[in-house]
């Protein structure tokens, strides 16, 4: 294996893109264990870690743009990050401890395509889109379309995400992250949750997007749950059919961490509770 | 092979490094600092916790190469020469934060990135910034009173 | 530095500057390192094993059973487990064949190059299903023991009692999680075997290399490294380490290092055993305990390794502190295709006593009768009589440790309220008690030794093979050593367990190093004074000594004219302290340490999720050599108790611990860590050193009880099993409706 440490982005993007076999990396705190027992054995590494380019943190015409590279502490400290992702802070917050939140990257949760990674549900439930950024192309991709199967992403060889795009939603839209984990630091999610609302006047649901993590081999969109929810008013009632259709929408299995039954429990409760807080505000 | 240099407890090193070398076999198997400690190899005890330019990282899941030339490290070698780290080793002494010391020098490294940012923390800061940190001989509250001790000696 | 104060550590200053080598952190000229090879299935006759060939992976080296030059047997009770499977394997996992190559990459990967064929045969595993195969007596079973405690007439005192209640309790398996992983060093010594690693028990690390090694003992060395926590996981594993590191340093030529990986440590080394325990107990309607019927079932594995020990300590805490005149216990140890399980602190008591703590409140559920009188009402005193039929002597604390819990949290304000939907809150409280020492004749049988050298510069050489693992035993027996001879620290000194320079003071277990190798170390050093006294002619004064003639020495002085001077001594147990193992009568243990706890928690009862808010603990040890080390040992064993209770989940898949990595076997973080108000309370031993007692593994005996009856408030239902997840709380919910 070689590695090599690029400063730029152009420089990165060619040298993924001329040597073979070569693939990117930043905080490596999934890769290293991997590669130490044996299990990967790439040729080359890219370590992204040293472009500036990709930490920025931007607004732009309704659009926040966040680099790849931000790391789990910078999205839950950021206040730009805060006051408009929160369900994205929130989530961050949740990951680990202090000295992983420094190093993992909000790009190696999204491409390392765990089903229980904790940022692709309030990624997904703000309509965030990838820039997948290569040598040759740059294209953008609904993050819905990036998750293809069980540790399926579409990522091209050469390809590399290099920015999330965050659409910004209204000052009174409601953003939320719920995550039930193994324990209180240090925790995998059992469950995530993350929802964006918005509520019209007397509580009628103008809009609502929901997502959810370690229900099923990827992260996914609730949108039975989300139609059912359109256009009505926000009751204690409607919390209580909705968690019930989400429950009945997710697929979860059982694995190391719960069981099939208690994941598809909680994410009925954790329907409940995204709603309870959305009503709330 | 590649040869970095990074600055260790103060001192100037220049280590050739095969690939896929992690930081913690820099230190431990180059450098002989084998104070930091490996507790599991992914990133889940902190034994390993170390200070690279400032922030808090594992030296378990730190490739070297990718440190640039003239990184600052610290371990907890470097502890004693270093007002914040010498008062943590004193007040984890005083208050029997100590046991078997495996985890230890990854929990005073863990104590010295908080207290550097928030000189007088709350204990439930305390608490979360050795959240990663697994100890299993103390019950961790005694490794908290000592980092309140120290920075209660610094207030 | 004397008994009663808590000075600092005296390793505490290389453990904090990074100075403690650890046996991973030596640097050794010319070391290899080694693999393990292991079997792939869990049961079956080894139809074939494929190696590379030894030109391909020239200079390393690989050794089997064949290779073995002594028995292929480590012996920890029975001689049953191979030190490398031959002919068939019991457990998935099990060590087949050794790798040791020049870096520790290579060792794995041509260890991951041998191939085991085994013809597959049906494998048994888990608590439940075990249990009911004992129920029915299925003969294919193997029962690696099988004990009873009989008292009385049990039968005609349940068909009499105003309430007979039945309850079924299951605990699981429980990893140590040590954090510093298994490491072993083996050097060939001109022509014997030397060995250096962590460990808690050297010289039962001895005969188990030389029956392997077809060496004579003395030709085997086996030295402790600083060792980075054990709680009983380092008792017996390491001598399979110390065997395997052998035979390859032998086999190459060089030193050769074995350090288990995480995920390999906590797959296949020894866990605390799973337990089924089934209890008929009958009481008055006052909550007076008549009669108690019971069965404890442990799994022990494939290998009879501990068990039986274990399987003792756990029935004779089967009736917790309580008094009980009419019992019929039964105990035994069940075969299984999964890794032996071992020590783990505590060695059973906390399984059995969890299971009579759960009962306890279910007798005051249903004679609705508050838990703490129903506990005070049994609370074993001085006077009374155990079913053993062990009298209680002096220093029986359990009745000061339930009232200070009691008083402290205010448990009988907390119990009226319980809280509303969906977030309710639990108060549970639970007693217990723990046996100091070996079990029964344990420790007549070792007649343990400690021996104390003076040098001419006054220096103490403290002797002993006992083992610092972060207990602080250096600390307490140095505070012993200078309270007896009133000497400053400094003179005080250790070698490190090395079984060449050490005599044999037993072994670092059973809560036994304080109270007997202590009380060693303080008699050793009375005798050494004694002899320094006789032959000086003088006696003492003070720090000084006082020659006839007036002249005032100091101890150094002193020491100059007459060292060097040795005095060893050997524990004696009291002729009256008497053990039947067959009958199970008698003086299982010279005395107890008494302990009880209460528990809040909140309980979620939409997600299930048990928080655990505050525990009041309080613990009677006799007395607190080091009180703040012994503050440390216990929140600290009481933590790991917490864990066993509500996070600490093992499930076994396909014969495999499913739960093999620290991201998924959970154990507390600080975060997950409650405020612990803990009271240590002293009521003196006269045959402990300043009257201590043992203490390391009692706090691991009521927390999880305490906690399981909060939960039981809380919510309002039985939980009959630990861990209490979520999940298994959900299912108990489920199960109600």
């Amino acid at each position: 294996m070689r590695v090599h440490t690029p400063h730029d982005l152009p420089e990165a993007l060619e040298l993924l893109a001329s040597l073979p076999g070569a693939i990117p990396a930043a905080g490596t705190t999934d890769l290293l264990p991997r590669w130490h027992a044996g299990r990967t054995r790439p040729d080359h590494l890219v370590i992204l870690t040293h472009i500036p380019c990709l930490r920025r943190i931007s607004v732009e015409d309704d659009v926040l743009y966040l680099g790849a590279l931000l790391t789990h502490h910078l999205l839950a400290t950021s206040a730009f990050v805060t006051a408009h992702v929160p369900a994205l802070s929130a989530a961050a917050l949740s990951i680990g401890a202090p000295a992983i939140r420094n190093m993992g990257t909000m790009g190696g949760n999204i491409a390392n395509a765990s089903p229980a990674a904790d940022l692709p549900p309030p990624l997904l439930a703000h309509e965030t889109s990838l820039v997948l950024s290569s040598a040759s192309s740059v294209r953008i991709l609904p993050l819905h379309e990036f998750f293809l199967s069980y540790s399926k992403v579409d990522l091209q060889p050469g390809e590399i995400i290099s920015e999330v795009r965050i659409p910004l939603l209204p000052a009174h839209a409601r953003s939320f992250f719920f995550k039930l984990g193994t324990r209180k630091a240090q925790s995998i999610a059992k469950v995530s949750i993350a929802g964006t609302a918005l509520l019209g006047r007397g509580r009628v649901i103008e809009s609502i997007r929901l997502a959810a993590g370690s229900i099923a081999p990827i992260p996914l969109r609730l949108h039975g749950t989300e139609s059912a929810l359109i256009g009505r008013t926000l009751t204690i009632d409607l919390c209580d059919e909705a968690s019930r259709i989400a429950m009945a929408e997710v697929h979860p299995i059982d694995d190391v961490r719960s069981t099939a039954s208690y994941r598809r429990h909680a994410v009925g409760v954790l329907v409940h509770r995204l709603l309870t807080a959305i009503e709330r505000g | 092979m590649i040869r970095r240099t990074m600055v260790v407890n103060g001192r100037t090193e220049t280590v050739d490094i095969e690939p896929g070398l992690r930081l913690i076999d820099v230190l431990r198997d180059r450098l002989n600092l084998t104070g930091t400690k490996e507790g599991c190899g992914e990133g889940e005890c902190g034994s390993c916790s170390v200070i690279v330019d400032g922030t808090l990282v594992l030296a378990c899941l730190t490739l070297a190469e990718s440190l640039v030339d003239g990184t600052r490290i610290l371990t907890v070698e470097g502890l004693s020469n270093d007002a914040l780290g010498a008062r943590l080793q004193r007040a984890f002494l005083a208050c029997h934060a100590v046991q078997c010391g495996y985890c230890t020098p990854g929990m005073l490294l863990a104590a010295h990135a908080l207290l550097t940012e928030d000189p007088d923390p709350t204990s439930e800061r305390i608490v979360q910034a050795l959240s990663g940190n697994l100890c299993r001989c103390t019950g961790y509250a005694m490794i908290v009173e000592a980092i309140q001790a120290a920075s209660r000696e610094h207030g | 530095m004397r008994v009663g104060e808590s000075p600092i550590r005296v390793d505490g200053e290389d453990k904090v500057t990074g100075r403690t080598r650890f046996a991973a952190d030596l640097s050794v000229q010319g070391l290899w390192h080694a693999a393990v090879a292991r079997s792939l299935e869990p049961c079956g006759r080894i139809s074939r094993l494929d190696l590379p060939p030894a030109l391909e992976i020239a200079p390393a080296v690989i050794v089997t059973a064949d290779h073995i030059p002594g028995d292929n047997v480590i012996a920890v009770i029975e001689p049953d487990m191979p030190c490398l499977a031959r002919d068939r394997v019991s457990y998935l996992g099990e060590p087949v064949a050794l790798v040791a190559a020049p870096s520790a990459r290579q060792a794995r990967e041509i260890a991951a190059r041998i191939r085991v064929h085994v013809d597959p045969e049906p494998a048994v595993w888990g608590i439940e299903a075990l249990a009911i195969r004992v129920l029915a007596s299925d003969p294919s079973l193997t029962l690696f023991s099988d004990i009873r405690i009989e008292d009385g007439d049990v039968e005609a005192a349940l068909a009499g009692s105003d309430l007979t209640i039945e309850g079924t309790y299951m605990t699981g398996l429980q990893e140590h999680v040590y954090i510093e992983p298994q490491t072993m060093i083996a050097f060939v010594d001109g022509n014997g075997i030397r060995i250096l690693g962590s460990m808690q028990c050297p010289y039962y690390v001895r005969p188990a290399v030389a029956r392997v090694m077809a060496l004579p003992e003395e030709r085997v060395i086996v030295q402790q490294a600083p060792t980075g926590g054990a709680f009983g996981g380092k008792e017996d594993y390491p001598s399979t380490m110390a065997c395997h590191a052998a035979l390859l340093a032998r086999a190459c030529g060089h030193p050769v290092r074995l350090v288990l990986d995480r995920t390999e440590d906590m797959a296949f080394t020894t866990k605390r055993h799973a337990s089924w325990t089934r209890l008929t107990t009958g009481c008055t309607r006052h909550g007076r305990l008549e009669a108690i019927d019971g069965l404890l079932v442990l799994d022990a594995g494939a290998y009879v390794t501990l068990s039986p020990v274990v399987l003792s300590r756990a029935l004779l805490h089967a009736c917790g502190p309580y008094m009980c005149p009419n019992v019929s216990f039964r105990a035994v140890a069940v075969r299984s295709n999964m890794p032996p399980s071992g020590a783990f602190r505590g060695f059973g008591a906390p399984q059995s006593q969890f299971a009579i703590e759960s009962q306890m409140d279910e007798i005051a559920h249903r004679l609705c009768l508050s838990p703490a009188i129903v506990r005070s009402t049994n609370l074993l005193a001085t006077g009374d009589r155990m079913a053993t039929g062990q009298v209680m002597g002096e220093s029986v604390g359990a009745r000061a440790c339930l009232e200070s819990v009691l008083l402290r949290s205010g448990y009988h304000e907390m119990r009226t309220v319980t809280g509303s939907s969906p977030v309710r809150t639990g108060i549970g409280l639970a007693c217990c008690m723990h046996g100091a020492g070996f079990t029964g004749n344990g420790e007549r049988r070792l007649g343990s030794r400690a021996r104390l050298k003076l040098t001419p510069d006054g220096v103490v050489d403290v002797l002993v093979s006992t083992t610092e693992m972060g207990q602080g035993l250096l600390t307490t027996f140095t505070q012993i050593v200078c309270s007896t001879l009133l000497v400053p620290p400094t003179l005080v000194r250790f070698e490190l367990p090395d079984t060449s320079l050490v005599p044999d003071s037993g072994p670092t277990v059973a809560s036994r190093s304080t109270m007997i190798v202590g009380r060693l170390v303080e008699r050793a050093s009375r005798d050494l004074e004694a002899s320094l006294l006789a032959r000086i002619g003088g006696q003492r004064d003070k720090e000084h000594v006082l020659l006839p003639s007036g002249q005032r020495l100091t101890w150094v002085e002193a020491s100059r004219r007459v060292a060097p001077l040795e005095a060893e001594v050997q524990h004696q147990v009291p002729n009256d302290q008497k053990w039947d193992e067959t009958s199970y009568r008698g003086t299982a243990y010279p005395v107890y340490s008494w302990g009880a706890a209460v528990a809040k928690v909140t309980v979620d009862m939409d997600t299930f999720v048990v928080t655990p808010d505050r525990l009041w603990l309080a613990y009677e040890v006799g007395k607190a050599v080091n009180p703040l080390a012994a503050r440390g040992q216990l929140e600290g064993g009481s933590l790991q108790a917490l864990g066993w209770a509500l996070s600490e989940n093992i499930t076994v898949s396909d014969g495999r611990y499913a739960q093999d990595r620290l991201q998924t076997y959970i154990v507390p973080t600080c975060a997950d860590a409650p405020p612990m108000d803990l009271e240590i309370i002293e009521m003196p031993w006269s045959q402990g050193p300043s009257g201590a007692k043992g203490l390391g593994e009692l706090p691991m005996n009521a927390v999880a009880p305490a906690l399981r009856n909060a939960v039981r408030h809380a919510m309002g239902l039985s939980p009959t099993s630990i861990p209490l997840t979520p999940e298994s709380l959900m299912a108990l919910v489920e199960r109600a409706r």
